[in-house]
């Protein structure tokens, strides 16, 4: 960690400035309270935010999956906060520690930005697609669209983890069986040095057609939900295009990024991201989002994904549960 | 030899030739490609000035008391399970556009200018990498890069809210 603070003197600076911003926040504070909140408790909120925020960063950095579905899921399982509130700031949250950690992915080659471009198209034409159908619903249907935006998540969750759980720790280094006539034509082949063997990794990429197909599709799931769109990715790249699991970690980070920067305009413009809640989560994510791009040069992914499946699974419970009690009216004793 | 032998047989000669072109390869430990550095660069800058602006803003709206919405009610309407109509309401309704921009000077105005050139950051990142894209000769990829780069400029002018049905 102190090599890591040397080497890297604006994540020492964010750090400090960050310990100080907070310090002066608490101390000199001088925000009036209201019924429910005083001005301390204010200040609890969003150093709280920034603490849980930057530990989800890192989490979501080395297991390449965006903290948009840690971060929506368990806002929408566990509160009560506006189900669009919750998914612009999940947004905030899936993309700004991929948006960071672009920069010391692309200098140690870890992520391929001719992958990154290739299937951007259909992230973020999705994710805008989806961002936009979020609000409209949210408008249109009320208590019952939160309920069948949760019930939905929750059984989305499920398939997530269970696509974790079936793709398995044998993909880390996948060799194409075939190479169809379009990634031959494209040519989409790398290498990277890759730390934790000490030698360098070659691959190839190839089902570039479908690929294309199953971002579209993850861009609007990702846009609709504030998840990101990160928890497909990774499996995307890997198993259907035989990206290596850490080039595949890197590149979905980067992608996700880039796909919700287009995904969070139409919530900002509409004024559904409000920044005193949004803005230590965007804090977190960046110092976190640093640190983690560090820490997966060095590890690898598969105990970080273990955790996420049993988030994942305890979360969709809680987020169905909720979701069949507002439609049905039956209370289910969960947590 | 039949049909189905036939087709291991294709099988295994493509995987050993898949297998023959990855390992003509060279060994040495590759330079990370330019038009990837330029983007990733672009991106981590923007995104730490965007956190300091952010952290400032921060600051600002707890100390100076000088907010377009108080960070107190803000919270506490959000905990309160309240929607995004019913918190703008205390600053007559929901505001369209960039309504930071005129508040630059207030605390939240500037945590929201911030996180908003954090975003805007992809912007300038995407055109920079496709410019060295094209003038290393892939044009295919140089172009896709203009492509998601015209979508987020779209999308930052609010254009796209236009595609939101009344």
């Amino acid at each position: 960690m102190a090599s890591l603070l040397k080497r890297v003197p604006e994540l020492t600076f964010l750090i400090v400035l960050t310990i100080v911003a907070y310090g002066i926040m608490g101390s000199f504070n001088e925000l009036a309270g209201t019924e429910i909140l005083s001005p301390t408790g204010a200040w609890g909120i969003i150093v709280g935010s920034f603490v849980l925020s930057t530990i989800i960063a890192i989490v979501a950095v080395v297991g390449g999956v965006g903290g948009g579905v840690l971060f929506t899921p368990v806002m929408l399982g566990f509160t009560s906060v506006d189900t669009l509130l919750i998914r612009s700031t999940g947004l905030v949250v899936a993309m700004f520690s991929g948006l960071v950690s672009s920069g010391p992915f692309m200098r140690k080659g870890l992520a391929d930005i001719r992958i990154v471009f290739y299937c951007a198209i259909p992230i973020v034409v999705g994710g805008v697609a989806g961002s936009l159908t979020a609000i409209y619903m949210a408008d249109a249907m009320g208590a019952n669209g939160d309920a069948i935006v949760r019930l939905l998540l929750g059984v989305i969750l499920v398939f997530i983890a269970l696509m974790f759980i079936l793709g398995g720790s044998n993909t880390e280094y996948p060799v194409p069986k075939k190479l169809d006539k379009l990634s031959e034509l494209m040519n989409l082949k790398s290498s990277y040095y890759e730390e934790s063997l000490g030698k360098t990794v070659h691959y190839r990429v190839v089902r570039p057609l479908l690929g294309f197909a199953l971002f579209g599709v993850v861009g609007f799931t990702g846009g609709f939900f504030g998840l990101g769109g990160g928890w497909a990715v990774v499996p995307v790249m890997n198993l259907v295009m035989a990206v290596p699991l850490k080039i595949s970690a890197a590149s979905s980070g980067v992608l996700l990024a880039m796909g919700n920067a287009a995904a969070i305009w139409p919530y900002i413009v509409g004024g559904s991201l409000i920044a005193v809640f949004a803005a230590p989560w965007m804090i977190g994510q960046v110092i976190g989002g640093i640190l983690g791009a560090h820490i997966l040069a060095r590890v690898k992914a598969a105990f970080v994904r273990n955790i996420l499946i049993v988030l994942l699974l305890l979360t969709s419970l809680k987020l169905i549960s909720r979701g069949i009690e507002t439609l049905t009216g039956i209370d289910i004793p969960l947590l | 030899m039949n049909v189905h032998d036939e087709d291991i047989h294709e099988e295994l000669n493509d995987q050993v030739e898949i297998a023959q072109q990855i390992q003509e390869q060279t060994d040495d430990a590759p330079v990370a490609p330019l038009a990837g550095v330029v983007y990733g660069d672009t991106i981590y800058w923007i995104t730490v000035a965007g956190a300091v602006i952010t952290l400032l803003g921060q600051i600002w709206s707890f100390v100076a008391q000088s907010n377009y919405m108080s960070p107190t009610y803000v919270l506490s309407s959000i905990w309160q399970g309240k929607n995004v109509d019913e918190i703008w309401s205390a600053v007559g309704g929901v505001p369209n556009g960039h309504w930071y921009l005129p508040h630059l000077w207030t605390g939240d105005g500037l945590t929201m200018a911030g996180l908003a050139l954090g975003v805007f950051g992809v912007t300038p990142a995407i055109f920079a990498s496709a410019l060295v894209l094209y003038r290393q000769g892939q044009r295919l990829f140089g172009s896709l890069a203009v492509i998601a780069g015209l979508i987020t400029v779209l999308a930052l002018t609010g254009v796209m809210g236009g595609l939101i049905p009344e």
